[in-house]
């Protein structure tokens, strides 16, 4: 009985001790790595292998669209795409924020009322009923209708 | 945080510290634990009863009448409460002053250096956080009213219109005065509950634990790598857990010492609880439930009425948010469609390789949340195997434990809820079960690390690690002393 109950005790210093010592490693990696990066250039979690193309993006969206208006975008469909949809529509509040991919998606944005739209990585060529308003990376347009 | 947010801040505070008067007697530092969850739920609630515009109004007055009858329910209940005057007290001071101390360093050290990482970079950068906990605030904020964003749901399906979301209205009313909620400001509240929720921690374990013991605990919970990462990252998950840990607390402590004001402060914490994430009202149905069960076995006075009053307040704290968006599906109807139970037969070849899955979510280090290096050198993560090899190894003396059993029986259920979950999930193949879906269990188990980490300490030490001990002592407040 005294030898299960050493036993137990046991167990029980070398969980708390195991614990204890992941969560102080755990403590100094986090110190080493707020006060190191401090100053850093912010790392917004960017997908894809071109981040800074988003930023410019997100900087230009950011100048030129404002209030309750509808942004649209038209892409390819990719991770990239979607971070977009979901930071302009953060960011921009109340800009409303609609997203499409395929052939006809600017007509898609069309019915949804998008005053601006985003077309990434298509042609530099505006459409008939739109002007271009920015290009913040090459073979994006930001147009206005 | 700028004026205003501090502004706001400080009322929230001061407001949680008044109304945990009652709860808390003389505890003073369990009072100051309180202080902002249940300060956080008055600010949330500024902002449901916002309604912003004329066609907002219905809506609050649904609500309105909604969380008044609920009230007047659970005070009704509460007055019928049979009165007992034995005080909850501590376990006697002594032991190790240095270890105490020294581990009272870590905890301070942690929350500083998280501070901190918030002052120095306060954006956030989780996706979910920004995209659907700021989303949403950012849209109460602007408009001072939530209606504008229930009513335009259809464009931000990607921020989960339809689950409850406590941070993000507490985030809202920290911004109300400057109209646009900062990202610094959201991952300071959180930490504000991270912080609370060490608080409780420490005040609830002392109970049954010497202080350096209880000291010892806190700061392995402080420094818990997925704990540390959520306490700022400004996801909804360590609210949830701070309130339904508060509300296991507050009712043992009901049961042990039978102040009325206990079951009122429980009852807001399960409301809180329900209204911060979907699952939240699930999981404040299985402490009910867990908690039950428990006292049932204690012959606990009064039981029945106490938990009912925690489960009105938490039904009523889901549907002050349900309650503009009436019409739409909840998130559960995947769960409860008829499709499920035959996902139980389909998904049943890939038995093995989903719970291997998910064992290998529960046991290896979370790459996301930043596990420590220690877990790296090892290629373990430490909390969860930590957890069930505790409560394998003390479950004889966690059966009898009032305020362990539940917190072990809560965790091992949500542990199972969740990984059941992930079976009866429609997913495509295990490859879009691996990449989609099992990386949130780190996440969802955040809810339950505080309650797993009270089962570790309580069947740890003091006196409930001695057999010896008898039932009757353990489910004392002065056990031991």
């Amino acid at each position: 009985m005294m030898a299960a109950v050493s036993a137990g005790r046991a167990v029980r210093v070398a969980v708390v001790g195991c614990w204890l010592a992941s969560g102080l490693t755990q403590l100094w990696q986090l110190a080493t790595r707020v006060f190191a990066q401090a100053g850093a250039p912010h790392a917004l979690e960017v997908p894809g292998e071109q981040p800074e193309r988003v930023l410019a993006i997100l900087d230009a969206c950011r100048a030129l669209v404002r209030g309750p208006v509808v942004l649209g975008i038209a892409g390819p469909g990719d991770p990239t795409q979607l971070f977009l949809h979901y930071r302009l529509a953060y960011e921009l509040y109340p800009v409303r924020v609609a997203s499409e991919s395929g052939p006809d998606a600017l007509a898609k944005l069309s019915a949804r009322g998008a005053e601006f739209v985003l077309v990434m990585g298509g042609s530099d060529a505006a459409p008939p009923d739109a002007r271009i308003v920015a290009r913040p990376a090459p073979g994006d347009v930001l147009l206005r209708r | 945080l700028i004026p205003s947010e501090l502004a706001m801040v400080l009322l929230g505070l001061a407001s949680g510290y008044a109304a945990a008067g009652p709860a808390a007697g003389r505890d003073r530092w369990y009072r100051v634990g309180l202080a902002w969850p249940l300060g956080a739920g008055f600010l949330a609630l500024l902002v449901l009863l916002l309604p912003g515009d004329s066609r907002g109004l219905a809506r609050v007055g649904w609500v309105l009448c909604w969380l008044v009858a609920a009230a007047l329910a659970v005070a009704a209940l509460v007055r019928s409460l049979p009165a007992r005057p034995e005080a909850d007290t501590p376990l006697p001071g002594g032991g190790s002053r240095f270890l105490w101390s020294a581990m009272l360093a870590v905890v301070v050290v942690e929350i500083v250096v998280l501070a901190a990482s918030v002052v120095l970079d306060p954006r956030l950068t989780d996706w979910d956080a920004w995209a659907i906990w700021g989303m949403k605030a950012r849209a109460f904020a602007a408009e001072r009213s939530v209606d504008p964003y229930l009513r335009r749901v259809d464009w931000y399906e990607f921020s989960w219109p339809d689950r409850p979301c406590l941070p993000s209205l507490v985030a809202a009313a920290v911004a109300l005065p400057g109209g646009e909620p900062h990202d610094g400001a959201i991952r300071t509240v959180h930490l504000l509950w991270f912080a609370s929720l060490l608080v409780l921690f420490q005040r609830a374990l002392r109970r049954v634990l010497p202080p350096g013991l209880a000291m010892v605990y806190t700061a392995a919970l402080a420094t818990t790598p997925n704990l540390a990462y959520h306490a700022t990252a400004g996801l909804g998950n360590l609210p949830l857990g701070c309130y339904l840990f508060a509300s296991l607390d507050a009712l043992d402590r009901w049961r042990r010492a039978g102040a009325p004001g206990l079951v009122v402060t429980a009852a807001v914490l399960c409301g809180c609880a329900a209204l911060t994430r979907d699952e939240g009202i699930v999981l404040v149905a299985v402490l009910l439930a867990c908690l039950a069960l428990q006292w049932a076995r204690l012959r606990a006075r009064g039981a029945l009425v106490a938990l009912t009053a925690a489960a009105i307040a938490s039904v009523a704290g889901y549907g002050a948010w349900r309650a503009g968006l009436a019409g739409r599906e909840t998130v559960w109807s995947l769960w409860l469609e008829r499709g499920t139970l035959a996902r139980l037969g389909l998904h049943w070849p890939d038995a093995s390789r989903v719970v291997s899955m998910i064992a290998g979510e529960l046991f290896s280090p979370a790459e996301q949340m930043e596990a420590s290096p220690l877990e790296q050198r090892l290629g373990l993560a430490v909390f969860w195997p930590a957890f069930l090899a505790t409560t394998v190894a003390g479950l004889p003396a966690l059966k009898r434990h009032s305020l362990a059993g539940p917190a072990a029986a809560v965790t091992a259920v949500g542990l199972l809820a969740f990984s059941g979950g992930l079976w009866l999930f429609p997913y495509q193949d295990l490859a879009d079960l691996a990449q989609n879906w099992a990386f949130a269990l780190d996440r969802h188990l955040v809810a339950l690390a505080p309650m797993a980490a009270c089962a570790i300490a309580c069947s740890h030490g003091g006196p409930f690690a001695d057999s010896a001990i008898s039932p009757d002592q353990m489910n004392s407040g002065g056990a031991g002393a």
